[in-house]
This record gives structure tokens, sequence and C-alpha cells, in this order.
């Protein structure tokens, strides 16, 4: 017994390794480098090479240009064409410790390519960026492995419809020998005193005879 | 001992009825079986809450999804309903956890009978375990769903894996409560004194301060969990018509035909004249405070958030499509109740099929004509696009006959639901 089970854990590990290799994708460079935004010369520096979706990061911005040092960064993830997502604003503490630079945390939600929209804006005007990066998607599952994750719970509840027809019947058995209908059989397997169901209940078993 | 001993002999005399399963080791103590029933009716309230929350933060995530997007997975809807959810399922584990203990210290008021043995070592109600594990499901489809959007995007297809899963686990966690509701409001019956009404003003106080009472409005109100559960699940299937053959049969008519069955169900287990109606107004109550809650829950995320809306708040994608004349539908069940009560008192299968048959077709047939289909995708849509002379003439009444036979259906199924839900005792 033990062995089979062993070698079913191998089996699953090598089926899930299976499933999850045609997920791994390649990785794109990150648009490091220096831009001209309007009026600003910045330095973009991002802390990794590759994105993946759903995970965090972080993006440098460094003023190059001697322009007023008052300034002011947003930032915005923007979903490319055929990537279904939604643009994700991202605001928080941009300051650092030297006024020339401001750091921003970003996490693109969703696996496809996207571009970070980063508009300055400062008494010397207004410029704005885009920088293109693509989120890598986590490991692809195979479709049959995820619909029977998902199905998974349907077997509790299958069970407990099973366990609940089989109480019924049960019951319904212990009731026929008794004699006594689901109302007046309760009070016998619960061993608390019996009562009366005004009503809806027929006379014959309304007041039980003792 | 002696109370089974006792309560045999008042039950039928000729027949030693000792249940096989019974534990007669085990002393048992009826106050200290209240004090449990208590404590269950108790969580099981809490439960309800928060299943109520649950609700309401999806149906606010549902119009977050149309009307904004799906922006990441930490918006404050997930957070409100995966809260709602593991509260929940830390309060069912709660339960179970203290029943197991006093369990196996012998405590007088639990049983066999009156627990539900799981995992060989734990006791508890088995409608909290079936809500437990549906909880579970439910956490546990949501890193799982939040993987799948981050590789295929937001609008996905309301039938994914993970939708799918969540979907079950909210099943199963409205079905377990129901049992939990049900197994109590049966304990219960026992506990009233034995006089009958002295007359007809004294049973009407009597059935209402019944319908009323914790257990029995417990599981009327759980119902409403699992009604709105199936339309949350139903929003999809709504969108769309029904294809068969030259027929395109408006799918959310039919969906309508099948909502007597809940009905049925608890007047039947709640044996009380009402239920069905109260069941109907606290529908409506229910779809009120959603619509309140998620017109202000999208405005105060779209400026807290500074998220521009893809189309219209105003028009509300669950409240539109959850049903507004139930309580009518309920009124049909109970007043067929209510004229056959001399006709079923003998509680003979023909009646009772019949009954139950007929109130489910005729509540049907009246969800049919009242909620109108192209009435809710016209609210759905903002305009006055569907009409019935154009997109649901002739679709509309050809799907009478179907609604006939969901409306019959609606009734057997219901019929049998009470009937486990009368036998339900742990």
């Amino acid at each position: 017994m033990k062995k089979f089970s062993s070698l079913f854990s191998l089996l699953g590990l090598l089926v899930l390794g299976l499933a999850l290799t045609p997920g791994l994708a390649l990785a794109q460079t990150a648009p490091n480098g220096d831009y001209q935004a309007g009026p600003y010369t910045v330095r973009i520096t991002f802390d990794r090479d590759t994105f993946k979706s759903a995970q965090e990061f972080f993006l440098t911005v460094e003023r190059l240009d001697k322009a007023a040092p008052d300034w002011q960064l947003q930032a915005e993830a923007v979903p490319l064409r055929g990537t279904s997502a939604t643009p994700v604003k991202y605001d928080g503490n941009f300051e650092t410790s030297e006024p020339s630079k401001r750091l921003v945390k970003l996490q693109l939600p969703i696996s496809g390519n996207w571009f970070v929209h980063l508009t300055l804006k400062g008494s010397a005007g207004q410029g704005e960026l885009r920088l293109p990066v693509k989120a890598e998607p986590p490991p692809v599952i195979e479709y049959w492995l995820a619909w029977l994750i998902g199905l998974s719970p349907i077997v509790g509840l299958i069970g407990f419809g099973i366990g609940q027809w089989r109480h019924v019947v049960r019951r319904k058995r212990e009731a026929r020998l008794v004699g006594a209908t689901p109302t007046q059989e309760t009070p016998v397997l619960a061993g608390l005193p019996t009562q009366v169901d005004y009503g809806e209940k027929p006379a014959s078993v309304s007041s039980p005879k003792s | 001992m002696e109370n089974i001993q006792r309560n045999s002999t008042v039950m039928a005399p000729a027949v030693p009825v000792v249940p096989p399963k019974l534990s007669l080791a085990r002393p048992f103590s009826p106050k200290a079986a209240r004090r449990v029933s208590n404590y269950r009716v108790a969580v099981g309230w809490l439960l309800v809450g928060l299943w109520f929350a649950g609700l309401l933060a999806l149906a606010w995530d549902i119009q977050w999804h149309s009307v904004v997007g799906r922006d990441g997975f930490w918006t404050p809807p997930h957070w409100m309903f995966y809260g709602a959810v593991t509260v929940a399922g830390v309060l069912c584990l709660g339960l179970v956890l203290t029943e197991t203990f006093l369990y196996h210290r012998g405590y007088p008021g639990l049983n066999d009978q009156n627990t539900t043995r799981v995992l060989y070592l734990f006791r508890g109600p088995n409608g909290v375990i079936l809500a437990g594990f549906g909880m579970v499901a439910m956490l546990g489809s949501a890193p799982l769903d939040d993987y799948w959007h981050q590789i295929y995007g937001i609008d996905l297809a309301v039938w994914t894996p993970f939708h799918v899963m969540l979907a079950i686990g909210i099943i199963m966690a409205s079905i377990g409560l129901l049992y939990l509701f049900a197994s109590e409001m049966n304990r219960r019956e026992s506990w009233r004194p034995v006089a009958a009404p002295a007359n007809r003003g004294q049973a009407i106080v009597s059935q209402l301060r019944d319908l009323l009472s914790p257990a029995r409005l417990g599981l009327i109100v759980t119902s409403i969990n699992l009604l709105a559960s199936f339309w949350l699940l139903m929003e999809p299937t709504f969108i769309g018509k029904l294809t068969i053959g030259q027929l395109r049969i408006p799918s959310y008519s039919l969906a309508v035909a099948a909502v007597p069955l809940i009905l049925v169900a608890v007047v039947n287990a709640t044996r009380r004249v009402g239920a069905a109606t109260l069941l109907g107004v606290v529908f409506l109550l229910f779809r009120f405070v959603t619509e309140v809650f998620m017109i202000w829950g999208v405005n105060y995320l779209a400026v807290d958030q500074g998220v521009t809306l893809r189309r219209d708040n105003d028009l509300q994608v669950m409240s539109t499509i959850y049903p507004a004349f139930l309580f009518l539908a309920g009124l049909v069940v109970d007043g067929i109740y209510w004229l056959t009560r001399r006709w079923r008192s003998a509680d003979r299968l023909l009646p009772t099929v019949l009954t139950a048959v007929g109130s489910s077709l005729a509540a049907g047939l009246l969800l049919f004509l009242l909620e109108k289909p192209w009435l809710a995708y016209n609210n759905l849509m903002g305009k006055s696009v569907f009409t019935l002379s154009g997109q649901f003439q002739p679709d509309y009444w050809a799907a009478l006959p179907a609604v006939i036979v969901i409306g019959a259906l609606a009734g057997l199924v219901g019929l049998a639901v009470s009937v486990s839900w009368r036998y339900a005792d742990r």
C-alpha cells in the first residue's frame, strides 16, 4: 500500500510538472535608460529586468536636468491592446532621501503588455513618459487540471446529499417502527419531552398518548 | 437512559424504541441539550449575518467589475467578502472544536444523535460541518481565481474553473446553514408546552410566534441566502437566451419559474403558513439594501481610487435581476397552503404532493408574468431597448410550457427538500 501511495505521489508530481511546463514564458528586459519627458530629462531604473504579473516592483525616476527643483510624479499602468485589464493608478510615498529622485511601487495585476505612464509636473511644466513593460504570466496549468481542482468541492456536496438521503431513509424506517411522523420522532431521538404542533399537524397525532 | 425510556413510552408504548445507534452509555440531559441548541442557533445567526455581508460584498464586486473592471485582487469588495468568509469559517471551526471537546468530555447535551462525526475525531452539527467546508472551498478558490485572472485577464467568462469552485463553496455554505437551522427547529419543537390553543386568536398568535422563533426564522432568512446565491450564479445565464431549435427562450423566465422551490420547501419544512410571504418580504428588503449598498460602495470606491467608471453606476447588475415580486409569489403559496390545510391534515401523500406542485406552479406562473425579462434587460442597460413586441415576441410566450414544467418540478423538488429538512436532527 505504501509503495502505491509513493508511486501515486510521484505520478502526481510528474503530471503537475507537465501541466506547468507550457506556461514558462520568455522574459522581457526592463526599459531602463535616460528619457526626455517634456522639459524634464529623467533616468529610469527598474529594480529588476523581468516582470511577473501580480508581483510588486520598484521604479526609480531620477531628474538629470537642472530645471526648477519642485516636481511631482504620477504613475499609472495602462494595458495595451490584447491585455484584458483596466488601468491601475499608483499612489503612495514617492519621496526618497534625494530630492531629484522619486520611487514608485508598481504591480501589474494581469499578464500581458502594458505601459507605465508617468506624468511629471512642476513649475517648469508638464512632461509625460510611456514605458513599455511586459508582465509574464505565472506557470500555466492545463485546463483539465484546473477544472479538476475547481470541481473538487462538489465531492463534499454530493457526499452530504447521499448522507442526508440515507439519514432520511433510516429515520423513516425508524418512524414506521414507532408509528410516528418526523415531528414526533425528533423528541424521541433528542430525549426531550414532546409537544403539540398547532394547526398544521394531523389531529390524530396532535396530542401524544401516554 | 431514563429520558429515552420515558419518551419512548410517551411516543409509542407498544414498541420498545431505542434507535439503533443511540449510545446508552452516555448521560443525557435535556437542559444541557437546550444549552447546546441555543449555542448553535446563536452561532447560526452570526453566520447568517456574516453570510449576508458576504453576499453584499459579492454584489458589490460584480458591480465593480461591471462599471470599473478588475484592477487587482485586494479590492475593498474582495476584502469584505473574504473577510466575512474567513470569520464565518473560524466560527464554524470554533463550534465544531467546542462540541468535539464537550462530546469527548461526556457533556450530557451531546450524543451520537445530535452530532455528526467527521474526520474520525471531530463532532459537530452536520450543517456547520458542510458550511465550514464551503468556507474552505471559497477561501481556497481566492488565490486560484486570482492566478487564473493573472493569466487570462479580467474579462473572463463567469464559468471558469475557480469561479465554479467559489460557486460550489457558496452553495455548500448556504445549504449547511439551512440544515443547521432545520435541525435546531426540529429539536426545538419538542420544547414547547403541550397545551393546545384555546381559540383561533390564540392559534394565530401562536403561529406567528412560532414563525418568528429563532431557529424557524433562521431557516427562512437563510433560504434568502440560498436564493440570492442562486441569482448570483444565474447572472451569466440571465444575459443570454436558451436556444431550442428556432426558439430563443429567455432563460430569466425559466429561472423565475424555479424560484417557488424554496417557497414550497420553507412552508413545508416550517409547517407554518406565512413563511413564504415572510421570505418574500425579507428578500425584498435584502434587494433594497443591496441596491443602496452597491450605489454607495462603487461611488465611494471610484472616488477613493480615482478611477473612471466604464458605465453608469445607477444601473445595478444584481439588484436589477433579483425578483421583486417574490412576496406576491409567497402570498400565493401561503394562500394555497392555507386553503388546503384541512385536506392535507391527514398527512396523506397525494394531497401533500398536489398542494406542493399546485402552489409552486401558481407562484411560478405569477413570477413568469410579473418578472418580465425585457424590463430586467432594459433596467440593466439603462434604456428601453427590448420590448415584448420586439425581441421577446413570440419567444417569451414560447417559454410558457417550459415554465409550467419547471414550476411543477420545482414544487416536487421543494417538497423533497422539505422532507430532508424535516428529518434533520443533528
